[in-house]
């Protein structure tokens, strides 16, 4: 996880998090600058919207400055804590528009029809797989975020999540069997 | 023999180092291999890396929105016991927080300058410590609006932040409204040069100062943009939205004045004044390409002149309602110029093309200052050291002729209160809180 790349980078941001849990809004600002691109393209993946993903974004930094005195740096790395709060962002944000539809299938049914073993080998569309990524529900799909997009290791997601590391690779083989699934239903 | 959890972990985690096939790794484990090949396949398929990034303009956007958040929430858990005696300092804005406050500064200023955004929406009001931030940022989105027609828009979004502005703090219990203002032109000019003092410049700031500041940076925003619009006196929409705008700017200082007392009611009778006399001058430059909307819009202005009289009269405020039918009066003569010195401009529009000549009775007394200012003003503002620095060269040009729209000579000239209209406002609004940069 970048974060934990350098011993130097982690503890900068340890120091930083201890300063924001004192009070201190320009480290938290500082967090925020170390932090933003990659909450952002959490949300987006989430969203697919320029506008909402910003909107979100901004929202997620707000709630960890408001609830950063609660983060305990031992149990996940930071990153790990923002895009918790993210995911859950996100999903205030599908219940808050409750007649919208929480993933559009249609792209996927116009896409033409091949075998699902072909599908699978072809290469993915973004917006396919980004699609049904985002059917799975729960911690399914925060894993498989987490793990293949966000590159998070499965003790970091064990830690955000509060899980062991067991539960989370069962949690990932039930996910991948979901999603896969998911793109067949998607191709019937 | 390994769950089918770790091996599909571990499949994953080679294939993706290089380590092994795809085949490979089916060949492993030819006991789950038909369970294992399509999970892999799904997995390895989710390569994708979202190649999205936020914009720079909105992380510093978000970030100056996050840091404003933080200092608010930390301000409002401070509490400040206002004195009745004004120039009292507090010394709580020392140290880190004057650090946040000088950053916070800068960061709202770039991020102004890298987005042009409307970030003049921020919730200060003026005393408040990043207020001085927020008119910077009004001003660098006058740097960074180059068309004529969207200056005059930004001036009429602003003149409605001012109002809203005048509005929230009306409807403050004065207690309340009443603040510690921390000079925050100094701590922008200060973050912009990279000087940080500890020393303590809070004074007490009334709830009536506090509206001036904000009423005054009304009338500069209402007078610029009358005055923008009349560089694009051929533009028939703008300049009725100008003034369907002024309609509703005099509505809801009607609102505004209903709320305050005291000393309060002698600024938003000033503004009325000038709110008044910027309905004439934009009719009358609306007259020049559509007479008909001109005085239809004029009428209308009458009518909400006569049914502020009458309800003001049915709750006993005969001051307010006698006001209220002067307004109509002027607004009725005026209302019988217009054909004429629509024909006068016509005439004069005929001989020299886009000529806005001043139309008879009515004057702009800052044609030149304000032509020139508008480039060459917003220049000097970008170091915002200066912040103001054009508006504050306007406002001692203006003298005491402020508001710079005078109204048509006519025998109802008096306004509300005895208020002239033109009145320079008693506070200096070229400093504090930077009120003068509106």
């Amino acid at each position: 996880m970048q974060e934990n790349k350098t011993p130097d980078l982690s503890s900068e941001i340890e120091r930083l998090v201890d300063e924001a849990k004192s009070g201190d809004g320009d480290a938290f600002g500082r967090l925020y600058d170390m932090h933003v691109d990659r909450v952002y393209r959490h949300i987006y993946y989430r969203v697919n919207s320029n506008a909402d993903a910003e909107d979100l974004t901004q929202q997620v930094f707000i709630k960890a400055w408001q609830a950063i005195g609660r983060y305990k740096q031992t149990a996940s790395p930071f990153l790990a804590w923002l895009i918790r709060i993210s995911h859950n962002t996100v999903i205030d944000f599908y219940r808050s528009r409750k007649s919208e539809t929480y993933i559009d299938f249609d792209i996927i049914a116009t896409k033409p029809e091949t075998d699902p073993e072909h599908m699978v080998e072809a290469e993915f569309n973004k917006q396919y797989m980004r699609q049904a990524i985002n059917k799975l529900k729960g911690d399914q799909q925060q894993v498989i975020l987490m793990r293949f997009i966000e590159d998070f290791s499965y003790p970091e997601i064990a830690a955000a999540l509060g899980k062991s590391e067991g539960a989370i690779r069962v949690i990932q083989h039930r996910g991948l069997a979901k999603l896969k699934t998911i793109l067949e239903k998607a191709q019937q | 023999m390994k769950r089918v959890e770790e091996i599909l972990i571990h499949c994953i985690d080679d294939i993706k180092a290089g380590r092994a096939t795809l085949a490979e790794c089916l060949e492993r484990y030819p006991d789950v291999r038909a369970e294992l090949e399509p999970l892999l396949r799904v997995a390895l398929a989710i390569k994708e890396k979202p190649d999205v990034k936020p914009s720079d303009a909105f992380k510093i956007r978000a970030r100056a929105r996050l840091i404003e958040h933080i200092y608010a929430s930390q301000s409002q858990k401070k509490t400040i016991v206002p004195s009745s005696q004004p120039g009292i300092r507090y010394s709580w804005f020392t140290g880190w927080t004057r650090a946040v406050a000088i950053t916070v500064a800068v960061v709202l200023v770039v991020a102004a300058a890298g987005t042009g955004t409307a970030y003049a929406s921020r919730p200060s009001l003026p005393g408040d410590t990043l207020y001085s931030v927020k008119l910077g940022t009004e001003q660098l989105q006058r740097i960074f609006t180059f068309d004529t027609a969207a200056e005059v828009e930004l001036e009429l979004k602003f003149a409605d932040i001012r109002l809203n502005e005048i509005d929230e703090l009306a409807s403050m219990p004065a207690d309340q409204a009443a603040t510690i203002n921390s000079g925050g032109s100094t701590v922008l000019a200060m973050s912009v040069i990279g000087f940080m003092s500890n020393k303590s410049e809070e004074t007490y700031i009334t709830q009536a100062e506090r509206i001036e500041q904000a009423a005054a940076g009304y009338e500069k925003n209402l007078n610029m943009a009358i005055t923008k619009s009349e560089q694009v006196s051929n533009n028939t929409e703008l300049l009725e939205k100008v003034a369907l705008a002024i309609l509703t700017h005099l509505d809801r200082l009607d609102e505004i004045e209903d709320k305050t007392f005291g000393e309060m009611v002698q600024i938003i009778a000033r503004s009325k004044a000038v709110a008044l006399n910027g309905h004439m001058n934009a009719v009358n430059n609306l007259a020049f390409v559509n007479l008909v909307r001109a005085n239809e819009i004029n009428q209308q202005a009458i009518q909400n002149r006569l049914e502020r009289a009458e309800a003001e009269a049915a709750k006993g405020k005969n001051t307010e309602a006698q006001n209220a039918l002067q307004e109509m009066e002027k607004l009725r003569q005026f209302g019988d110029e217009i054909p004429n010195s629509n024909m006068d401009k016509g005439q004069d529009s005929e001989s020299t093309n886009g000529d806005n000549g001043t139309t008879p009775g009515m004057q702009h007394e800052t044609p030149d200052s304000d032509n020139g200012q508008s480039s060459q003003g917003t220049t000097d503002d970008t170091n915002p050291s200066d912040q103001g620095q054009g508006t504050q060269n306007q406002t001692q040009q203006d003298g005491q002729e402020n508001p710079t729209i005078k109204p048509p000579t006519s025998p109802t000239e008096t306004t509300p209160n005895g208020n002239d209209g033109n009145t320079q406002p008693q506070g200096d609004n070229s400093s504090g809180s930077g009120g003068s940069s509106q």
